[in-house]
């Protein structure tokens, strides 16, 4: 197959971005480069402006506990899914070795990544996350910019979209979508729906721990398939869904009645 | 400006049980709401004609609750500085954001969309509720739509 990626990645270590960028090799597609934003200063205010005390767990989880965070009761966890799949790749810098381009960037946005993209004239950009694309980037993404996103679209756009939805009750909208991204926050054309039903004990950090395996799953099906022809993106209007936010710990705790009570 | 507390619907005033010191108002229908164009333009008047009209839904008030929503959500952190623009004082400042926080509330109360709930638990962190009749109308509607949850 001789298609040819470039992966954006929101840390180099990061067990989503390794994973997916091992199993799309492993699908003979070809890594061009992966741009991975740096950890600074001005990245933890503006994300700590959006996210919150949700950041410092974010970091917490992803940097500090690591491996150690899936030590719960839920299986279907991604570091499973890396056993079962046998992924080895656990920092995106092993991949200069098989000759891919390894950028660390402060901005992901900035004049010098554009020009790069420009450069490889690729087929197409995935994403792994690292905030907002800008349409300087999009316009030099190949066919675009595919992303896994945590929530049923085009309903639940934004963020905590898990959470959103079982607030509202609405337990059969929760699930993953893959999409282009453009310039409104995940309102690009759908590629993949796919729902996960809930089981009976969940919490919010179960579902979330069971959707790391599934996002990488379908990412990486969805760049292969669409690469092949295979599948179509569909447009999504903007009044069909809202964009939600970061949710509050009063209603964040609303929502853990509501998931705690809905066999009740 | 006025520091008096508002609210527009005697609905709203039975249910909460609000006493007689928070007076109903009407506006009229004379007001005309200008175009949404950014928030650093928006003044007290707004948010109050805004506030009045919430019963009867209007194409212009839903751009402006999304565009208010909007920039509060990703502002949020700088509110403060945001508000010093326009109001130098504490005074001025504050009620502008216990307005904005009942127009939030009231909003969520007649559209459901809990995003204006949530928006509005996170600005009334924000504020100091320095004017008790405001601020026992705002924590009596807000805890009324929780317990609605």
């Amino acid at each position: 197959m001789d298609k040819k990626v470039i992966i954006i990645s929101p840390n180099p270590s990061s067990l989503y971005t390794t994973s997916v960028c091992e199993l799309l090799m492993r699908h003979g597609i070809q890594i061009q480069a992966v741009f991975v934003k740096k950890f600074s200063l001005n990245r933890f205010k503006d994300e700590f402006s959006r996210d919150g005390v949700k950041l410092l767990k974010k970091i917490w989880k992803k940097l500090v506990l690591r491996n150690r965070a899936y030590q719960d009761d839920e299986k279907d966890n991604i570091l499973n899914f890396r056993k079962k799949h046998k992924i080895s790749l656990s920092n995106i810098s092993e991949l200069e070795k098989h000759g891919v381009d390894v950028f660390s960037v402060d901005n992901l946005n900035s004049q010098f990544v554009e020009s790069k993209f420009q450069s490889y004239n690729t087929d197409l950009v995935v994403f792994t996350g690292g905030g907002l694309i800008r349409e300087n980037i999009l316009k030099f993404s190949g066919a675009g910019i595919i992303n896994c996103h945590m929530g049923i679209l085009p309903m639940y756009r934004g963020m905590d979209v898990i959470e959103w939805a079982v607030l509202n009750e609405d337990f059969d909208n929760i699930g993953v979508t893959l999409h282009f991204m453009e310039k409104g926050v995940d309102t690009g054309d759908i590629l993949k729906i796919r729902k996960v039903p809930l089981k009976e004990r969940d919490t919010i950090k179960n579902i979330r721990t069971r959707f790391e395996p599934v996002m990488v799953e379908e990412l990486v099906a969805v760049v292969f398939d669409f690469l092949n022809h295979k599948i179509k993106p569909v447009k999504q209007e903007i009044i069909d869904g809202k964009q939600f936010f970061v949710i509050s710990n009063p209603l964040l705790e609303k929502c853990k009645v509501k998931l705690a009570n809905r066999l009740k | 400006m006025s520091f008096n507390c508002k609210i527009f619907d005697s609905e709203l005033h039975d249910i909460l049980k609000l006493p007689k010191s928070i007076e109903l108002t009407d506006l009229g229908t004379n007001s005309i709401l200008r175009d949404y164009s950014k928030f650093k333009f928006i003044r007290l008047n707004d948010i109050i004609l805004l506030r009045s009209r919430l019963q009867e839904e209007r194409k212009s008030e839903g751009v402006w609750s999304e565009r208010i929503l909007r920039f509060l959500e990703v502002r949020m952190i700088n509110i403060n500085e945001s508000l010093k623009l326009n109001y130098m004082s504490v005074k001025e400042r504050e009620v502008f954001k216990e307005n904005l926080i009942s127009f939030l509330l009231e909003l969520y109360y007649y559209n459901h969309d809990i995003r204006f709930l949530n928006t509005a638990i996170k600005l009334n962190k924000k504020a100091k509720n320095i004017h008790a009749d405001h601020k026992l109308y705002n924590s009596k509607l807000m805890e009324y739509l929780m317990n609605r949850i």
